[in-house]
């Protein structure tokens, strides 16, 4: 499977063009590329570092958010009800080619 | 909580019976803040703990220190930094990232993560596999050893020292130092006793890596302790947080995996087929690595304090209270892992706390995985028989640092593999 094109808004709002791997995460593609993501707990929906924004029409595509992720979500700096994700938990799919994601603000 | 409930609540909590005053079972002394010796192994009282106390409340000369061991409690109090604070002690009396909450933990978390993450840690595969071999060979010429000093600790030590790129000659000092300064972290950040040399050792050990980080910059190093000393040298960093930040690195990094490689080797000994299977099939190192991780890891008592009353296992803890969360009594609850004293290769193992859980969640995790899952394929590889040497019983850590346990000598017999 060939890789997806995605473009991340830092925190300071400069864009960039990353390569998304079929074997990784989201979050994984965002840290492996040396953006400023955390992601303390390695990947398992027990913090909130790897805390990410889509856009809304991208947002609804998905699936449910587990409770775990909510309740470490609404907890989170910046949460956003339509938006927010733990990137940790979003694998990659054909379907999320070309998406934009924001890093949201740290605490 | 409200305001109005926990004003209520305060008057009317009742504080659970102290440890001592609790029934222990026969031959079991009661559980305390500081080991005397009879934690060594403490899965015994973990079970009874979680059967009869989970939340404990325990006396120090300092404060009542609330022991939390069922894996529900654990698992739910690592999620919640902001009820349940790392900042025991404020302000922070060193750079170590375990002391900290958001932002600096953040902040200073950054500084070291890259290094660490799967992706940086998997170069460093060849060297360890090269390093493994090195030590355990002459461990099987001469028909066994300790595992922990002929085995572990070199292995530990030239691994973490290669992140901090500093020379092999150094390695004895460097673990007398290590040793030293988790005994002094452990006096200022948790109230343990201290060896009484922990404080001038710790401060030769800062000067020491301050002469290794002035060499790093100069080398433009990319080792983790040249990024921290460039860190430093810009001013991202002071002097001060750079060398503990090194120090921590090395600390965490060296005594944890120790025990844990230590640990390998008492799990073979008491399953000796799985020596067979991994041989068969390699592919299985990584599922006994995470199996012991949760049935015997590392770090005992990850230390918090509330920021709130707090009701746990119907319990109500105060605020302020010194609390210790204990994830490997949470990892035997057999609530979670059916039969969960029991070490089981083939389990599930999701969501265990081997190497914690949540914003504090081990650092160095993907080394520590890689060390053990090397470990044991070449125990596996070049092993017909391990067995523990009957005439020298485990020696266990006597934790200074009031975080560990585990082998502090472990005397094994080996049998080399012949087809």
């Amino acid at each position: 499977m060939s890789n997806n094109k995605l473009t991340v808004v830092d925190r300071e709002g400069k864009s960039r063009d990353l390569e998304w791997e079929p074997d990784q995460t989201l979050m994984e593609a965002l840290r492996d590329n040396d953006l400023p993501v955390l992601a303390s707990c390695g990947g398992t929906a027990s913090c909130a570092t790897c805390h990410v924004f889509l856009a809304d029409e991208v947002f609804d595509t998905l699936g449910e958010r587990s409770e775990d992720e909510i309740e470490l979500l609404v907890e989170a700096e910046g949460y956003r009800e339509c938006g927010s994700r733990l990137s940790c938990q979003l694998d990659f799919t054909k379907d999320l080619d070309g998406v934009t994601v924001t890093l949201a603000p740290e605490e | 909580m409200s305001a109005a409930t926990t004003e209520q609540s305060a008057t009317t909590a009742e504080l659970p019976p102290y440890s001592h005053d609790l029934d222990w079972p026969a031959g079991m002394a009661p559980f305390k803040v500081v080991d005397d010796g009879t934690q060594g192994d403490p899965y015994a009282h973990y079970a009874w703990m979680r059967d009869n106390a989970p939340v404990l409340r325990a006396a120090s000369p300092v404060s009542d220190v609330w022991f939390i061991s069922r894996y529900d409690d654990v698992r739910k109090a690592m999620r919640a930094p902001k009820v349940f604070s790392s900042q025991v002690v404020d302000p922070v009396p060193l750079t170590f990232l375990t002391l900290f909450d958001a932002p600096n933990h953040t902040r200073l978390r950054q500084v070291v993560a890259q290094a660490f993450t799967p992706k940086a840690i998997a170069a460093f595969e060849g060297r360890v596999r090269e390093n493994a071999e090195k030590y355990l060979d002459p461990m099987i010429a001469a028909g066994g050893g300790d595992a922990v000093d002929e085995y572990a600790i070199p292995l530990s030590m030239s691994t973490i020292s290669a992140l901090l790129d500093v020379p092999a000659a150094d390695f004895e000092k460097m673990k007398f130092w290590s040793d030293e300064t988790f005994s002094y972290f452990g006096r200022l950040a948790r109230n343990a006793e201290g060896t009484g040399t922990d404080e001038h050792s710790t401060f030769e050990f800062f000067a020491y890596l301050k002469d290794t980080m002035e060499r790093l910059y100069r080398e433009e190093n990319d080792s983790v302790g040249g990024h921290i000393a460039r860190m430093w040298k810009e001013g991202l960093l002071s002097e001060k947080e750079a060398k503990e930040l090194c120090a921590f690195v090395f600390v965490a990094g060296h005594d944890t995996t120790t025990i844990l490689l230590a640990n390998a080797f008492r799990v073979f000994s008491e399953q000796p087929e799985l020596l067979g299977r991994i041989r068969q099939d390699p592919a299985d190192a990584s599922m006994f690595v995470e199996e012991l991780a949760r049935y015997r890891g590392t770090v005992q008592r990850a230390s918090r304090i509330t920021t709130e009353e707090v009701e746990v296992a119907g319990v109500t803890i105060p605020a302020g209270a010194i609390v210790r969360l204990l994830p490997a009594a949470a990892n035997r609850d057999s609530s979670k892992y059916p039969d969960g004293e029991t070490f089981d290769i083939d389990r599930t193992t999701d969501g265990h706390l081997g190497f914690g859980h949540g914003v504090h969640s081990c650092l160095g995790a993907p080394l520590a995985r890689l060390e053990t899952k090397v470990t044991v394929e070449i125990l596996a590889a070049k092993l017909g028989s391990l067995t523990l040497n009957t005439t020298r019983p485990i020696e266990y850590v006597r934790g200074n640092n009031l975080t560990n346990s585990g082998p502090e000598h472990l005397h094994v017999e080996l049998e080399s593999f012949s087809a």
